[in-house]
């Protein structure tokens, strides 16, 4: 859950970067002759509001409402009592307390006088915002995120990327080498206290002894063979690394199917690779089809030595095939 | 009566031919008061069919696995949880079906259940809330040890906290201490500083400095269960206004541990605490300006129905387990949080957290 350092680095990420973002999704309004755009956020659907405005609701929910003509809206379920802190972390000057975001979305569009409204992935909306839309008398039009946001091909977003998973690798590196942690438990606060303190925002973690597929941490003796998986969310992009502890000859294996595995990944091909869409409206996500520019994460698996392995990295469907962020 | 039989009385009783519990990354409690799986992938559905019968259905191959080891359930995985929900999982047209949940679901989903079965469905989230709410022996064990697990939190926050420390490296500090400890998960919010502060939020790079108030509200979970704990932790010896301020605090959460027994209603337990901030004059500290709520109940969310608020009517009952923390604003000392978590007992209430009940300071 959202309890780490939620930061905005202006050098990192630019105010000029979330406005050619905005500016780009108001000519696609202007394109579909949409008055405004609505993205929904809540602490764990935060991509696309994060991405157009840098904000993630740490708590609740909200939705960001961009106007064609007009600075951007944030409809807020927090008290307004955190909205000078929201505005440290995001380009949005404009917060409306919301306890009730259908409503205040409606008043919003009669204030505006719009009878026409664009929701980005309009039917993954949840039901208790959809319902009262769809009854509003508002004309609805569904705008595609994968379709309409770019963000898979934007530099500043892959950076982001690159930069969270190289954090994520070496911060795993260096605690699994510490030695042996005891219980899954014990490896969990480890590496909990590790990256909260690099400034990693989200984090979750799952566990293999080596006899089961990775799953939240319940206690289990980890031996000298093991497997961690890390999902991390670095400034608002999420990346996910799996690691295998064992033997340094079964490393290495691992290792190297995860690197063959790698080569034969693309959109007509497919292997037993585990597959998560890392760029869509969720953290992660599995997926069995692999668009071009998709950031996914891959995990393959192996019995080596009498216990299943998993490997796994953070990549991107590019021109040349799969390739590590 | 078994979880599973209260969901087949309650089918009975509405009507329904299914029941399914949805629960998604955030929000997983109504699919786990019956399937108390962690489950990782965005989304998880179980149905259950007035003859008792489970399917589950899972949206990540790893979550089929651990899936798979519940007895007597018909398991499948579909990432695609619209199509999963048509095909194979509603089959029957003309069924009734009722959902836990309806509400958060991606409209999507709501969708597919309409064209399986040929009707909408209608919304059993507030039956399963109410049902939720009087918790079991299992249930008050496990939040037992989340309490004890929070007043752990609590030692290792008050021993860790250091002037010059930044805000989120404590949270990692004590984030690592509870996972260590057996924590699935932690909600967690804190501030530091003195008047300025009027709320909690995320912890950010500031540095703890002499005389600040560390607020904190730790919430660890433990199997699916969250109790919670708030206090406040002065850097120094505490000013006389911090002082007497956390004693308007400690006074109003008192009022509210007296008052809490079966039959007292949610309303009363507001007023109670809200009453002794008026007595002193901060009245208008109790309103939504300065403070959400004078608590809320626990179980499988952190923040559940119904809330202690004055204009909030609900009778308490025995075996519910809740929150009363007086937390808000007051120009005294800032924002600042007490509260233990309270379970309702056959004539009043008990605190399941053993933390001192007090101000704490630390030498710096």
């Amino acid at each position: 859950m959202k309890r780490g350092w939620i930061t905005w680095d202006r050098l990192e990420l630019h105010p000029d970067v979330l406005r050619m973002r905005i500016e780009r999704v108001r000519q696609i309004m202007e394109t579909r002759d949409l008055p405004a755009l609505v993205v929904y956020s809540d602490i764990w659907r935060s991509n696309w509001g994060r991405y157009l405005s840098n904000f993630m609701p740490y708590w609740n929910r909200s939705l960001l409402i961009i106007p064609r003509e007009r600075p951007p809206i944030l409809l807020c379920a927090l008290s307004p009592r955190v909205y000078n802190w929201i505005r440290t972390v995001t380009i949005l000057e404009d917060i409306r307390p919301s306890p009730k975001l259908t409503d205040s979305l409606l008043k919003v569009c009669e204030d505006y006088s719009w009878k026409r409204l664009g929701i980005l992935d309009l039917d993954r909306l949840p039901q208790q915002i959809y319902g009262p839309l769809t009854r509003s008398g508002l004309s609805l039009v569904d705008v595609s995120a994968d379709q309409s946001l770019t963000r898979t091909s934007d530099p500043n977003e892959l950076s982001m990327w690159r930069t969270g998973v190289s954090m994520v690798r070496r911060i795993l590196e260096t605690e699994l080498a510490r030695g042996p942690a005891g219980t899954d438990f014990m490896l969990a606060g480890q590496l909990e206290r590790a990256f909260r303190g690099a400034g990693i925002e989200d984090l979750l973690l799952l566990f293999s002894d080596g006899s089961t597929a990775p799953g939240p941490a319940q206690g289990s003796q980890l031996g000298d063979t093991f497997s961690v998986v890390v999902a991390a969310e670095y400034r608002g992009c999420w990346v996910r690394v799996a690691r295998t502890q064992a033997a340094p000859q079964s490393v290495k294996q691992m290792q190297e199917r995860f690197e063959e595995a790698l080569t034969k990944l693309g959109p007509e091909k497919r292997v037993q690779v585990c597959v998560r869409s890392m760029s869509g409206s969720y953290p992660y996500e599995y997926t069995a089809v692999l668009s071009a520019g998709l950031v996914f994460s891959a995990d393959v698996e192996a019995p080596i030595g009498g216990a299943r392995l998993f490997y796994g990295d953070t990549c991107r469907l590019g021109k040349n095939g799969a390739e590590l962020l | 009566m078994s979880r599973l039989d209260q969901i087949r009385a309650m089918i009975e009783d509405h009507e329904w031919d299914s029941l399914l519990l949805y629960g998604h990354s955030w929000r997983k409690e109504h699919f786990r008061s019956l399937v108390n799986l962690n489950f990782q992938g965005p989304h998880a559905v179980v149905s259950v069919s007035r003859a008792g019968d489970l399917s589950i259905l899972v949206s990540d191959p790893w979550d089929l696995e651990a899936a798979s080891a519940i007895d007597d359930a018909y398991v499948i995985l579909n990432s695609d949880v619209a199509s999963g929900l048509a095909e194979g999982f509603l089959n029957t047209a003309g069924e009734a079906c009722a959902v836990a949940g309806l509400e958060l679901m991606e409209a999507r989903f709501v969708k597919a259940i309409r064209e399986s079965t040929g009707q909408d469905p209608v919304s059993a989230s507030s039956e399963m809330e109410e049902l939720r709410r009087v918790k079991s022996g299992g249930e008050i064990e496990l939040l037992k040890r989340a309490a004890l697990l929070a007043d752990l939190g609590y030692e290792c926050f008050a021993e860790t906290a250091a002037v010059g420390m930044k805000e989120y490296e404590l949270v990692a500090e004590v984030e690592g201490f509870l996972k260590a400890n057996g924590a699935e998960d932690n909600f967690m919010l804190i501030a530091s500083g003195g008047p300025e502060v009027v709320g909690m939020k995320p912890p950010t790079e500031r540095e703890l400095r002499r005389g600040d108030s560390v607020i904190t509200e730790l919430t660890p979970q433990v199997d699916g269960y969250y109790a919670q704990i708030c206090r406040t932790l002065v850097l120094g010896t505490p000013s006389a206004k911090q002082r007497r301020s956390f004693s308007i605090f400690a006074e109003a959460q008192l009022a509210a541990q007296d008052l809490l027994k079966p039959g007292v209603n949610a309303s009363d337990i507001a007023r109670a605490q809200n009453d002794v901030f008026r007595r002193y004059g901060f009245g208008e500290y109790t309103g939504s300006q300065y403070t959400r709520v004078r608590g809320h109940c626990l179980g499988l969310y952190l923040d559940e129905d119904p809330y202690i608020l004055e204009e909030v009517d609900y009778v308490m009952k025995k075996d519910m387990v809740l929150i009363a923390h007086p937390n808000t604003f007051l120009p005294l000392a800032g924002y600042m949080v007490f509260g233990d978590t309270l379970l309702v007992t056959d004539d009043g209430c008990v605190s399941l957290n053993r933390t001192d009940k007090k101000l704490f300071e630390k030498e710096v």
